[in-house]
């Protein structure tokens, strides 16, 4: 008996198999074109992404209210304003960079008129109007809490806190430009169906690391694959 | 049928989800990929459910194809893929078989010449375990070990040791059927 290598064991098996053909039974291209088909049939219901749109729009409006932090500084301020003036230091050099023009004189145009100004300006993408209305809904109370904190400080011996009050609020509104401007910004990429479009939107307006709601595209279809409403948190197991 | 369209065309097709382009590129290459189906699973009807699902699979990353190497040789690695992972599903199932105890048969010459195909096919697919997938990636797909380790997730060495192992239970096994041979022609 003869010594036969590896080599040409190995070569004596891949000439029979290298180009061999089985001829596969009709029905696994059956079984194959019908799972194409359904595939295609597949698509988000329309309720979904109705409803995903008026969540959406309610987290809009319930997430961009503006924080009621800045009327209790006020009201901090009115009370006690030999401590708020430390504190606020660094605000108004803060202030003094980003809106130089608008702080050097706080006093020409009411704290209201140049808040309604910097979000008229900076409205332009979709989700703004909302976001004015919402500004615009608060603005009767806005302007009472700061003419009450213009008056009073008046009588105060530091004569500063008047521009004070009004740059408190002021400081509100560069951040609340940062916002717009990032969804100015935003370019439009991984939109593929109402999922990823709801997810876009909710990125925008959801700055939480667990969004309100999130949408997973499969092979099957989008479906929600997390929900955070505060209280009740969801989220798939298949995504981190 | 005649192919009037290159393979790359029609992987061009499949991404763009054309019906035509798919049932096309099945139709050329469905009885290769079958072969190469057959000798990862145990019988035919494994084999076909690798074929279905790697040739969804071909449908499915057709966008992601370059164009940069060869269009058979990018669907032939993922019906191997497919194979592996049918065979690690089918695994978890199956209550593990004793290996038998591969010794080193003597290096008896096998000229084969009256052994058909499908005998031989028969013992690839009856190959324990990773032997097998170890055995077709190496001897006739072409793998080299390193390629081996890194898609079964085990080192070269042990590849290496597989595949010794799975060539002495072929040469073993190839000794009793030359010698009952004729008795299995009666049978």
């Amino acid at each position: 008996m003869q010594q036969q290598s590896d080599k040409e064991f190995d070569k004596l098996f891949r000439e029979r198999f290298e180009s061999l053909e089985y001829e596969p039974s009709a029905h696994v291209w059956a079984e194959i074109s019908e799972k194409l088909d359904k595939k295609k049939k597949v698509s988000t219901p329309f309720w979904m992404a109705a409803a995903s749109v008026v969540l959406v729009l309610t987290a809009g409006f319930w997430l961009l209210k503006p924080k009621e932090t800045i009327r209790l500084y006020n009201g901090e301020e009115m009370t006690n304003h030999s401590e708020t003036n430390v504190n606020q230091l660094p605000l108004e050099k803060e202030l003094g960079i980003r809106e130089s023009g608008q702080s050097e004189t706080p006093e020409k145009g009411s704290p209201s008129y140049l808040r309604e100004r910097n979000v008229i300006r900076s409205a332009g993408a979709g989700i703004k109007k909302r976001e004015k209305e919402n500004a615009a809904a608060d603005k009767p109370d806005t302007r009472d809490e700061s003419t009450l904190a213009k008056v009073k400080p008046v009588q105060a011996e530091i004569p500063a806190v008047s521009p004070d009050t009004s740059t408190t609020i002021l400081a509100v509104t560069p951040e609340a430009e940062e916002i717009h401007e990032e969804t100015a910004s935003a370019s439009i990429r991984d939109i593929k169906s109402v999922g990823g479009l709801v997810n876009f939107v909710v990125e925008k307006v959801d700055k939480r690391k667990q969004k309100l709601i999130e949408f997973t595209d499969t092979e099957e279809g989008s479906f929600v694959s997390g929900i955070n409403l505060g209280f009740v948190k969801f989220r798939s197991k298949n995504n981190n | 049928m005649k192919q009037q369209y290159s393979l790359d065309e029609l992987i061009k097709g499949c991404a763009a989800a054309k019906r035509e382009a798919q049932r096309m590129l099945y139709q050329v290459l469905a009885p290769k990929m079958l072969a190469i189906c057959m000798r990862y699973a145990k019988d035919r009807h494994e084999a076909e459910d690798i074929l279905q699902i790697g040739f969804l699979k071909v449908y499915q990353k057709a966008e992601t194809f370059k164009g940069d190497g060869s269009a058979e040789g990018w669907i032939r690695r993922i019906m191997v893929n497919t194979a592996i992972e049918v065979y690690r599903k089918n695994q978890r199932m199956m209550n593990m078989t004793a290996i038998e105890e591969a010794y080193d048969s003597a290096q008896t010459t096998f000229s084969m010449d009256n052994l058909e195909t499908k005998d031989l096919l028969r013992l690839i697919q009856q190959l324990p375990g990773v032997y097998k997938l170890v055995f077709n990636m190496y001897v006739i797909e072409g793998y080299s070990h390193k390629e081996i380790a890194e898609e079964l997730g085990i080192s070269e060495s042990s590849s290496k040791s597989q595949l010794f192992r799975a060539r002495a239970i072929l040469r073993e096994k190839l000794i009793k059927m030359e010698s009952t041979d004729h008795a299995a022609a009666i049978r």
